[in-house]
């Protein structure tokens, strides 16, 4: 009897003898050492995909459609968007703190791919590396330049507040003021110069030579350099002409690539392939997903609807129309006639995801009128307009501005029409509002039962406020607050 | 007095002295297991009324035939029964119900030794209860203990907050011990609670430090029933049959006819003559004629809940077994909400006839089929069965469904309740799962004072997870659109944990010179968990061959379309613990006492310097009624001072972090979070990307937990009054928390969690009970009230902010999750837009939303929580009820802010307050005007509503058949009983369930539940 006690004991005891390291010293599987995680240029491409992942434009499309004039509240409305259709901004509306998280995220992505540039071995393989070392920088360049159009009071003076540039891999105990205006342009000029000079890039979903050009005509326009933008855009527009109606249809059906400088691909089973947040200024899901629950049409519970005085502003024979709205009149359901928003039909049999066409020779042309303007040409003005039009009508039109005001509003307005829901407006009226005496457009049907139908182009609420999620981390940041907030 | 103690093994077995004289009257002595004698026992013999109670020195005498059974009973001890034979003198040791044993973390010790403050809770308040999860019955009965159950899906999670919240982001929940196996916190709805014998909840650091950094939170011991040596077999029969119920709330919904009207009014709706699309109004006749149907009937039911168990006991010599066989099914309330399980348990223990090798094998295997529809507690409208029970329009009822197809043109809000149909019919959910807990503890005495013992546990629990969603059903037709007929999918997720303990100790006990009683251990226990899982979501369902869990109906990837790529995941985890820790307890005369202990913790979640951790506690007792002090005629029979401090760990942070798996356990969250590393994974127009998995947190290390507890134990007035009052005061330092952090650094997020901050936690534990009226003989009436009660004061005494706060969290010198926002201050009478105080105080109707907010001193957490209890007992009738209470909690009403909300007309039903609204003619009001301006617009108090509440928890009325009218039918047992739970609270909340601290809305709200049952013994 004992022997066998003593064995069990015996066994037992072997419990006081398991490896201590065999319990603590785990390893997870299936994640790398920062420090062993980009190495090859192989794996510098895989980081760029993710900084490329980290391009978002759906929060701001969001935001731009409500606060401004592109939407009404729609009849299958759970309540969307009601605070940010009355003009409800604020330091801690969803926007303006997700736009600031997401963008400074792309940001540190980027600068992953340009920091690993010079680190890892790519004897034989430079031309690659610098490829991806040109796309990293154009990416860092056009997070940054989201930025500067929604939180820079006024981008064309140099000596005022910026953004904060970030131009290196951040620790997470990282935190900054603002540059000025001036740096941070200098850092999206440079990004995209070099940009320019590396990539060999040619496919049109991700930055190409043509790109970063464009998106630095963009730039310059943004803070009215426009000896900087003119000679860029005319290039492109030379090398991309306007689309055909028929192709220009096409376009927003992702099934041509007219006109199209670049896209950002969004494709089945990506990582935007879902609903995402409905009704919030939020990045990620479909694009059509921001205006109706579950595809085109009135059948998709489209919680948002073209807003009246979009609606009207396109003429029937202007192929712009029928891209940007399809048209229920009336729809006894709702009451009335009901414009639902038409851009994002979806793609690949995917209701409501498509890509977005974030550079397209339009904007040139739309940026050569701006130039135009500003050179007190509202002649000139209304020749680049006028080309638009033609291509969008199909036919010749006649396009004229009695004044450089009124250059400025025509401009506004064709934008307006060109670029709806795309995220342009709101940044385009606090360009261009004052000069053009332009301001939100709501028709009184869609904005009374708001009380929500003006707002001064002077109020402080064209500019987005510093998120106040990001003065909890980086307090001293207060201090350089947009006004009015 | 002579008392060996011999560690965790030896039971205090009842002494019963033979001595052959052949008399008729029997005498002898009643003593308590320390020896003392016991005043005022009562001696029965049973089935008659004689009677005899024991005086001063314990002495008795009463007369008895050799072949009656006499009974010895007194409060607060376990009642002895002893057949007399020939016997005439019979002398006997009681056992102290409380739990003779008290446990102290590792190892056990008496009532009368015990320096730690623990509450134990037996059978006797916990079995029969209607609840699956052993954690919900619980509630109210262990001060300091806070249960709270947001979900009433059966067996559902609670959160068990001990002693306040002691923690931000860690796991605040306590560590589970099951006869030595330790086990998963979360999943208890596969375990039956029928097989629990006593649960102790170890609440002071002075008993948890041995348990290291795990035991920051309390520790809560389970032992399950064992059979008794030399006992012939006893099977027992349990049946309870339950009938659950919605608890009602006071929202005052409209009906048909004044939402129709509403509707009309405001030109939005079916009323406006919208929804069909006639574009022409109601008319009054119309409106008239409209139904109104309560669509909580077709969401929610009576639940019925069956639950069985029996179970057979017996022993012989050296051996003891107890075996369970239970079948438990319980209908939620909430459709598609059921738990069935199917429970074994085999404990078998057995020891030497010297007594120096004892073992025991405690093994249960279990099975549970868990339907549980996700998504509950959402706002979507396609998917939460509760957002249409409450919210959907009462124009509608189920005969206006018919198919998925038929909904999605045209596509209304309104038809939500018709959308929820079709999903019953489309759509389930379920987790099945096989959950094994065994220990095997092996005990041998090298000498009489030494002993070596070795306990093995494992948790196995197997769960797989299948859901899918039909390809006709409104939902798949709705997002696959024209393109994708087959857009249906299942979804199945297998995890598989397993834990395995393994503690081994030497043992010291001895009594030196009588007084001297020395007990030292030393031990080392290995901890490891594994995690192996694998996953499927497969897209695009055949519906002429599908069949839920089966794959024969998914569709292939086809050519000409990605839709129906199915995706596949696998996971591979695994977390430890070594730890060598001692123990050493000396106790002088049972006068005085000291005990203190010290752990040494390594953990797998922690690198370099933090990865080792010591914990330690010391503590005292001094049993102030062995003194002269009160003399011999006192009141006061029992009077005991403890004091201790410990310093324990929490290593578990808790940021649901969980890689993606399934609902994994506490063991699998947030491993490896010290580390700075990358992944790989699928990004931009699907192409394969490697980035940043986690942002190494670099310091991360334990939370440790320092606990100051005094507590006195007592009994007066012939131990009629019996209690124990402990305070405590108890810091949290590094805790872990988030600090803020700038969005430039690019982690896509404004904070990163850290060791920072200290949290402090003070109050007082109450536990009391007194025998009001005794009774004197059997079937006299007798009336016992008691109760528990906790006051907490959380404090943050140090943040990691320069201001001393962070929104969210609270601010230093102020509670934990202190509410910061702006406050509501009514309706305007001009105007009827919503008015605000901004932050001076003044009012506006356009607060600014950062700067007008200002901290409120509420959250959702109660101050003061505790329950009383009456408990009569008359003839052979008892009827015991828990009143449970809490005050000091806020809650914002999400529920009554959403059927306020004007803008839901015409696709919800609203409540009746909506007629109430501002009108020019109704300035004064607490509605604003349906068509205020800022309404929706800023996050107020308008909605938080204080939350305090008094439940009548518990209420049981019950009958125990006569023994001697039993025994003609060959029963030992029988008794029958009603029950109920939550039959009425009075709070002033008006939603569905005051109980719960959530500050959700369209949740799951936990049911009334009345019970009917009996216990049959065998």
């Amino acid at each position: 009897m004992m022997k066998k006690f003593k064995l069990v004991f015996g066994l037992a005891l072997a419990g006081l003898f398991f490896s201590c390291e065999d319990a603590t010293d785990i390893r997870q599987p299936g994640v790398l050492d920062a420090a062993s995680a980009i190495q090859s240029v192989d794996d510098m491409q895989d980081a760029l995909i993710n900084a490329y992942t980290g391009m978002f434009v759906t929060a701001e499309q969001h935001f731009t459609s409500v606060f401004t004039d592109e939407i009404r509240i729609g009849f299958d409305s759970g309540g969307q968007g009601q605070s940010l259709y009355r003009f409800n901004l604020a330091s801690n509306n969803a926007g303006p703190s997700n736009v600031w998280r997401n963008n400074y995220a792309g940001i540190r992505r980027a600068n992953l791919v340009i920091e690993a540039a010079a680190n890892i071995d790519a004897t034989g393989d430079e031309a690659r590396r610098d490829d991806l070392l040109g796309q990293a920088h154009a990416i860092r360049a056009w997070q940054h330049l989201q930025l500067a159009g929604l939180y820079i009071v006024d981008m064309s003076d140099d000596n005022s507040l910026g953004v904060p540039v970030v131009d290196f891999v951040t620790g997470t105990d990282y935190s900054a003021l603002r540059n000025t205006t001036g740096e941070t342009f200098q850092l999206i000029y440079d990004d995209l110069d070099l940009a320019a000079s590396l990539i060999t890039e040619t496919n049109n979903v991700l930055f190409t030579q043509d790109a970063a050009r464009a998106l630095k005509a963009r730039a310059a326009a943004y803070r009215e350099d426009y000896g900087t933008a003119a000679p860029l855009a005319q290039s492109l527009l030379s090398s991309y002409p306007l689309a055909s109606t028929s192709d220009y249809e096409d376009v927003f059906e992702d099934t041509s690539n007219a006109e199209v400088i670049m896209k950002l691909e969004r494709t089945l089973n990506d990582a935007f392939d879902g609903q995402g947040s409905t009704g919030v200024s939020a990045n990620g899901g479909w694009a059509g997903a921001k205006y109706a629950f579950t595809g085109p049409g009135v059948t998709g519970s489209p919680y948002y609807e073209v807003a009246t005085n979009l609606y009207n502003a396109f003429d029937a024979a202007d192929v712009r129309r029928g891209v940007n709205a399809e048209a229920f009149e009336p729809l006894p359901a709702a009451g009335r006639n009901v414009y639902t928003v038409n851009k994002y039909r979806g793609s690949e049999g995917q209701p409501l995801m498509n890509d977005h066409k974030i550079l397209r020779s339009s904007e040139m042309a739309l940026i050569l009128a701006e130039a135009r303007a500003a050179a007190n040409d509202p002649s000139g003005a209304a020749g680049f307009v006028d080309q638009v039009r033609d291509a969008r009508y199909g036919s010749d039109q006649t396009t004229a501005f009695g004044s450089t005001a009124d250059a400025w509003g025509g401009i506004l307005d064709e934008r307006r029409k060109e670029f709806a829901f795309e995220g342009h407006r709101y940044k385009d009226l606090r360009r261009m509002g004052a000069k053009g005496n332009r301001t939100v457009d709501r028709a009184s049907e869609d904005c009374t039962p708001f009380g929500a139908c003006d707002l001064a182009i002077t109020d402080t609420r064209w500019t987005w406020p510093i998120p106040l999620n990001e003065f909890n981390g980086n307090p001293a940041l207060r201090a350089q607050q947009n006004p009015g907030y | 007095m002579k008392t060996k103690l011999n560690g965790i093994l030896t039971l205090l077995l009842a002494l019963v002295v033979q001595v052959a004289f052949a008399q008729q009257t029997v005498t002898g002595k009643v003593t308590g297991p320390d020896g003392d004698e016991i005043f005022g026992a009562t001696v029965s013999v049973k089935g008659t009324s004689t009677f005899a109670t024991t005086d001063f020195d314990g002495m008795y005498t009463i007369q008895a035939s050799p072949e009656s059974t006499l009974v010895f009973a007194f409060t607060g001890y376990d009642a002895y029964e002893v057949v007399v034979g020939n016997q005439t003198l019979i002398n006997v040791e009681l056992k102290n119900s409380l739990g003779e044993v008290v446990v102290i973390g590792y190892r056990t010790t008496t009532p009368i030794k015990s320096s730690v403050a623990t509450s134990v809770v037996t059978d006797e308040t916990i079995k029969n209860r209607p609840n699956a999860n052993i954690l919900q019955t619980l509630s109210g009965q262990v001060a300091g203990l806070n249960i709270n159950t947001v979900s009433g899906q059966p067996g559902g999670d609670s959160t068990i907050n001990l002693r306040g919240i002691g923690t931000i982001n860690g796991n605040t929940e306590p560590l589970f011990v099951i006869d030595g196996a330790f086990v998963d916190e979360d999943n208890f709805r596969s375990l039956n609670p029928q097989d629990i014998k006593s649960i102790s909840v170890l609440r002071d650091a002075a008993a948890t430090a041995i348990y290291g950094n795990r035991g920051a939170n309390g520790v809560v011991v389970i032992e399950t029933n064992q059979g008794s040596y030399e006992t012939p077999l006893e099977i027992s029969f349990n049946s309870l049959t339950t009938f659950t119920e919605l608890q009602d709330n006071d929202y005052n919904m409209m009906n048909s006819q004044q939402l129709l009207t509403l509707e009309r009014e405001r030109g939005v709706g079916f009323g406006a003559g919208v929804y069909q699309g006639t574009g022409v109004p109601l008319t009054d006749a119309e409106i008239a004629a409209a139904g109104t149907n309560d669509w909580r009937e077709d969401f929610f039911r009576t639940g019925i809940t069956q639950n069985n168990t029996v179970s057979l006991s017996s022993g012989g010599k050296n051996t003891r077994q107890f075996t369970s066989i239970g079948y438990f099914d319980q209908e939620g309330i909430l459709v598609q909400s059921r738990l069935k399980r199917f429970n074994l348990r085999s404990n078998v223990s057995g020891k030497t006839e010297n007594d120096k090798f004892n073992y025991r094998l405690n093994l249960t295997a279990n099975y549970s089929d868990n339907q549980a529809p996700n998504q509950i507690g959402t706002g979507a409208i396609n998917r939460n069965y509760v957002l249409a029970g409450f919210q959907g329009v009462p124009w509608l009822n189920a005969n206006d469904y018919t198919t998925g197809a038929d909904l999605l043109s045209p596509l209304l809000f309104a038809n939500t309740p018709l959308f929820l149909l079709d999903r019953l019919d489309t759509y389930n959910r379920k987790e099945e799962e096989i959950k094994v807990v065994g220990s095997l503890n092996l005990n041998y005495k090298i000498t009489d004072d030494i002993s070596i013992n070795s306990t093995s546990g494992i948790d196995y629990q197997n769960n797989i997870l299948t859901r899918f969603e039909a390809s006709d059903s409104f939902n798949a037709l709705l997002f696959g659109g024209a393109a994708n007929p087959l857009a249906g999918f299942q979804q199945q997720a297998t995890i598989r944990e397993f834990t395995f303990n393994q503690t081994t100790s030497l043992n010291y006990n001895k009594v030196f010179n009588e007084k001297h009683s020395l007990n030292v251990g030393l031990y080392t226990e290995y901890f490891k968990a594994h995690l192996r899982g694998f996953r499927y979501f497969a897209e695009g369902l055949d519906p002429r061959t599908f069949a839920e869990g089966d794959g024969s109906g998914f569709v292939a990837d086809q050519p000409n379309n990605d839709f129906y790529i199915d995706t596949a995941g696998a996971d591979n985890n695994n977390s430890g613990l070594f730890s060598y820790f001692g123990s050493l307890d000396y106790s002088y005369d049972d006068k005085y006492g000291v005990s203190g202990t010290i752990r040494r913790d390594a953990s797998s979640r922690f690198t370099g310097d933090n990865k080792w951790g010591t914990f330690f506690a010391a503590s005292a007792f001094w049993n102030i009624h062995k003194e002269n002090f009160f003399g011999e005629e006192s009141d006061i029979n029992f009077l005991k001072l403890r004091a201790s401090y410990g310093e324990v760990g929490n290593q578990y942070v808790d940021l649901n972090n969980n890689f993606g798996i399934f609902s994994p356990s506490v063991q699998f969250l947030d491993l490896g979070l010290f580390r700075d590393t990358f992944a790989t994974g699928s990004g931009y127009a699907g192409l394969q990307t490697i980035g940043v998995a986690n942002f190494g947190l670099g310091g991360l290390s334990w939370e440790t937990t320092k606990e100051f507890n005094v507590g006195l134990d007592f009994e007066v007035f012939n131990s009629r009054l019996r209690g124990s009052i402990d305070a405590y005061y108890r810091d949290t330092t590094d805790l872990f928390t988030s600090t803020n952090i700038s969005g430039l650094a690019g982690t896509n997020g404004y904070s990163l969690p850290g060791n920072f901050g200290v949290l402090n936690n003070r109050g007082i534990d109450l536990t009391v009970n007194y025998d009001l009226i005794r009774k004197k003989e059997e079937g006299d009436f007798a009336l016992t009230i008691g109760g528990v009660a906790n006051v907490n004061k959380n404090v943050i005494r140090d943040l990691n902010a320069e201001d001393g706060q962070i929104i969210g969290t609270g601010r230093e010198g102020n509670r934990l999750f202190e509410y910061y926002t702006i406050r509501y201050a009514g309706v305007n009478p001009a105007n009827g837009n919503v008015l605000f105080l901004d932050a001076n105080g003044d009012l506006t109707e356009n607060p600014n939303p950062d700067t007008d907010r200002v901290w409120l001193n509420k959250d959702l957490f109660p101050e003061f929580t505790g329950s009383f209890n009456i408990n009569t007992e008359y003839k052979n009738f008892y009827l015991n009820t828990q009143w449970n209470f809490a005050t000091g909690l806020d809650r914002f009403d999400n529920d009554l802010s959403t059927v306020q909300d004007p803008t839901n007309l015409g696709q919800f039903n609203v409540s009746t307050d909506l007629l109430d609204a501002w009108t020019p003619t109704n300035r004064n009001t607490a509605i604003p005007s349906l068509d205020a301006t800022n309404i929706n617009t800023f996050a107020s108090t308008r909605y938080l509503q204080s939350a305090d509440y008094l439940n009548l928890r518990f209420v049981t009325l019950g009958y125990n058949f006569q023994e001697d009218v039993l025994s003609k039918i060959g029963v030992s047992r029988l008794s029958v009983f009603l029950n109920a739970e939550n039959l009425v609270t009075f709070s002033s909340w008006r939603g569905y369930d005051p109980l719960a601290q959530t500050n959700g809305s369209r949740g799951f709200p936990t049911p009334r539940q009345i019970s009917i049952g009996l216990e049959l013994g065998i």
